[in-house]
């Protein structure tokens, strides 16, 4: 059954059948991204609790133009940036910029670079990450979004995405190269 | 695969070892209590706005349906349709009292 039929069956009977459906399909891969933007356990599951019941307070909200998934991660992502920034509220926000300079080399890092990473050291790279430059890299390499679904997302024009995501990759490359190879 | 993927799947298993059940009993237990309340506002708030009207002196939301006036006869006594069988006296009943 496909995830519009369940939601509309879920809003027109308030079955905990469909309840349990979309928790079982969805739930882990919240917690996952939840733990790898917020960086801990306890965290992600407390997040994991209030991302699903947001989720399912507004399911009257979704109006099937994108697919269920990208709406459900854009909730989960726009709840963790926002976790983040309640948390360091008095650090500039463009600390990380400063701190993480973007290469100005021309030259595109090749995805290849990325997806072949350890995953010990994707994690690390992903930590070290200011937290839209792991978001946008999640989005396009762990949920395989398109540019134009992430602009939606964001709230920026697609243009601005793809210069983002550049950056991004940059960014984690060049924290990638600088990580010790400890085997 | 993707490291990506691989890291997304090694926290998968993560949340599925203990955390899946516990999550669902909060969040499904988070959403009843909600819904009760969502019910008891959707059940009483109306009746407490129509209160609030009909005190200051407007005109009810839910008018009463089939409210007849109630009559007076000759002798002034209020009319009213029988209620229910008539209770017998005491002197006319035929039930044995049990002294």
């Amino acid at each position: 059954m496909d995830d519009l039929t369940v939601i509309n069956t879920y809003l027109k009977y308030q079955a905990g059948t469909c309840f349990r459906i979309l928790y079982d399909r969805y739930a882990a891969k919240i917690f996952s991204k939840a733990y790898t933007m917020l960086g801990d356990e306890k965290r992600a599951e407390d997040a994991t609790q209030e991302i699903f019941t947001k989720i399912f307070l507004n399911l009257r909200k979704f109006n099937g133009k994108s697919k269920f998934s990208t709406w459900v991660y854009s909730v989960t992502y726009n709840f963790c940036i926002d976790l983040i920034r309640k948390n360091k509220k008095k650090k500039n926000l463009f600390a990380d910029e400063l701190e993480n300079p973007p290469d100005l080399k021309n030259e595109e890092v090749p995805d290849e670079d990325l997806l072949r990473m350890e995953v010990r050291k994707l994690k690390e790279v992903l930590r070290r990450l200011n937290d839209r430059d792991r978001s946008i890299l999640l989005m396009k390499y762990q949920d395989e979004m398109s540019i134009r679904d992430i602009a939606g997302i964001i709230g920026k024009k697609e243009s601005a995405v793809k210069m983002q995501l550049k950056r991004a990759k940059e960014k984690a490359k060049r924290i990638h190269d600088e990580l010790p190879n400890v085997d | 695969m993707n490291s990506f993927k691989e890291l997304e799947n090694d926290q998968i298993r993560l949340f599925a070892e203990a955390r899946h059940k516990r999550v669902y009993d909060r969040v499904y237990g988070s959403l009843g209590s909600l819904r009760f309340i969502s019910s008891i506002i959707e059940m009483y708030v109306p009746v407490m706005a129509d209160t609030v009207v009909s005190l200051t002196g407007g005109s009810s939301l839910f008018p009463q349906e089939n409210v007849e006036e109630e009559s007076t006869d000759s002798n002034g006594d209020i009319q009213r349709p029988p209620s229910g069988p008539a209770l017998p006296d005491d002197d006319e009943t035929d039930i044995p009292r049990i002294n």
